[in-house]
């Protein structure tokens, strides 16, 4: 129980994937302009992400390391998550059309989304168990929504500040992430 | 347009980071230090070269459905021979980038420059394009990477900059600093633009 | 059917390419890991380093060094933490076979660049140099009470460093101190 809760707050907060291990800073920065989209681009990091670390965890330890092919680690990994894509698109297409309405345009933009690949790549480093491991990839997509919905908030305010002509949109959009990351360093040392 | 033209385009007016806003996550994480941030650089202009050759000469021959799929294959292919390079020569390298190795798979500009360029020209034009954009990012990664490394370290290369005189600023080797160095490049890039439009 | 052609084919003429540069540098990728592992060792110990014995028991790796004469002259012994800062530790302690520090080198951290890491000062690393479990060093922390100077403004960090070192020495007498208690 203790070790669950270690890793919900670790992934999610100290390591979180934006703020402290720079993964999917494109989509944080492209889809957070309003929270609508924001929430939308993050449950879909969620759904797939929760997919594909099991998936991918088990492929390498199903086959990658007993065949002794660690080096097809990159290519099988990255295919699997643009298969999975693929497919989860096509399902929720079926099973459920308002929550394809709701994801559908974001899934496809998750395949290049280095959050979920990272995220894998990790899971499968961090010498965790199966289940430990999906976990972590639930955990770490809650990180990034959780990231992405805060900061598609303070930028809904942004957009009425009277903000220095250089500095609009991406730019501002930077310096708002390095405060929020400043706020974030505050989680490190929670978990020792 | 010249060939010329097509090689510097990637360097300033198409900066892949400054300009076209893509390849963040690298960009942020591996600007530590001077030294990485020109070895992320490389590694990445190096996989764009071998994909945008490759692509450029296959892309008549894959149909259009599987375009995507085959793209990632070959970009694929290249990220792990680098990253099975550095592993063999450069240990400390391999160390210092760590998980974006295998990361450059997902990076953006390579995908976004199969897609957008070398499928549709030929080998000569794509391998200056290639050169341009890697030479953009590298540096980009390079500038950013410097200003971290002397504010946030005190050194350049490894080598003390101000001798222990001023304590270095820590932030900006740490995540905040990152952001915020990049924003204001991005910043930057935008006030000299306009300057240089305004001479014209 | 060309489409699932295509990709099929790309997807051999790659996996055929990986199997080729994976033979080429299988090698080349385990000297460099040994030469970084030498090179560590060589760090933490004063002495020539030749002839290392890697010994793994458990989940520990040790490197028995041996001197001219070929009698045990130091241990190196890769330890670590969860108690950092920033999570895990991995440090390589090297001891003397009376189970005296050499010295050490943290191999992975993510403590505070500045702060914590400050564990890889060799003014910090100083005061470990041959203390040993049974001196009466008091392994703890000043803070707590011990005979540790702490790094200011990273005793996390601190006590963390004074956990794998122990742990380490543990390790260590386990190994090769029979009857130590």
């Amino acid at each position: 129980m203790k070790e669950i809760l270690i890793l919900l707050v670790s992934a999610t907060f100290v390591n979180n994937v934006i703020f402290a291990r720079f993964l999917g800073i494109c989509p944080y920065i492209g889809v957070s302009k309003n929270l609508k989209t924001a929430t939308g681009m993050g449950l879909g990091v969620i759904f797939v992400m929760t997919l594909a670390t099991p998936i991918t965890y088990a492929v390498d330890h199903a086959i990658l390391i007993p065949f002794n092919a660690g080096y097809m680690r990159t290519a099988m990994f990255i295919l699997i998550i643009a298969s999975l894509v693929q497919v989860v698109e096509l399902v929720v297409k079926k099973v459920s059309k308002p929550l394809y309405n709701a994801l559908g345009i974001y899934l496809p933009l998750i395949t290049t989304n280095c959050a979920i690949l990272g995220v894998a790549i990790l899971a499968t480093q961090g010498k965790y168990s199966f289940l430990m491991a999906t976990f972590f990839g639930f955990c770490s997509a809650l990180g990034f929504t959780i990231a992405i919905i805060i900061f598609a908030g303070i930028r809904g305010k942004l957009e009425e500040a009277n903000i220095p002509e250089p500095f609009k949109n991406v730019p501002i959009a930077f310096v708002t992430a390095a405060i929020l990351a400043m706020a974030f360093m505050g989680f490190s040392g929670l978990v020792k | 347009m010249s060939a010329l033209d097509e090689f510097s385009k990637g360097i300033i007016k198409e900066n892949p980071v400054l300009r076209v806003l893509l390849g963040f996550c690298p960009t942020l994480a591996v600007t530590t230090t001077a030294i990485n941030g020109i070895g992320m650089g490389v590694a990445t202009a190096f996989v764009l070269l071998c994909s945008n050759i490759v692509i450029s000469i296959i892309s008549k021959a894959i149909p259009d459905k599987v375009r995507i799929p085959c793209y990632i294959v070959v970009i694929a292919t290249f990220v792990t021979i680098v990253d099975l390079l550095i592993k063999a020569f450069s240990p400390e390298l391999n160390k210092a980038l760590g998980i974006f190795i295998p990361l450059i798979v997902v990076n953006c500009i390579i995908l976004g420059r199969a897609e957008a360029f070398a499928s549709k020209n030929n080998i000569f034009y794509s391998i200056l394009d290639a050169l341009g954009m890697g030479a953009g990012f590298t540096l980009a990664l390079f500038i950013l990477a410097s200003i971290r490394e002397i504010l946030g370290n005190g050194t350049i290369f490894g080598m003390s900059v101000f001798g222990g005189s001023i304590p270095p600023v820590l932030v900006f080797i740490m995540p905040p600093g990152a952001f915020l160095t990049l924003g204001l490049m991005i910043a930057g890039v935008v006030v000299i633009e306009k300057k240089m439009e305004a001479g014209r | 059917m060309k489409p699932v052609f295509v990709l099929t084919l790309i997807c051999v003429i790659a996996a055929a390419l990986l199997a080729g540069a994976n033979h080429i540098t299988k090698d080349p990728i385990i000297e460099a890991k040994n030469r970084l592992k030498m090179e560590a060792l060589g760090e933490i110990f004063p002495f020539e380093i030749k002839n290392v014995k890697i010994i793994k028991d458990g989940n520990t790796i040790y490197y028995e060094i041996p001197s001219a004469d070929n009698k045990l002259r130091g241990v190196g012994i890769e330890t670590f933490t969860d108690k950092g800062y920033g999570g895990r530790i991995d440090v390589l302690l090297g001891v003397s076979p009376a189970g005296e520090i050499y010295n050490y080198k943290v191999i992975f951290s993510k403590e505070t660049p500045g702060l914590g890491s400050k564990l890889s000062d060799p003014e910090f690393r100083r005061q470990f140099g041959g203390k040993s479990l049974t001196d009466g060093f008091k392994w703890k922390v000043k803070k707590d009470g011990g005979d540790v100077d702490e790094i200011t403004a990273a005793t996390i960090s601190s006590r963390a460093i004074v956990d794998a070192l122990t742990k380490g020495l543990n390790l260590f007498s386990e190994k090769y101190l029979k009857g130590y208690k």
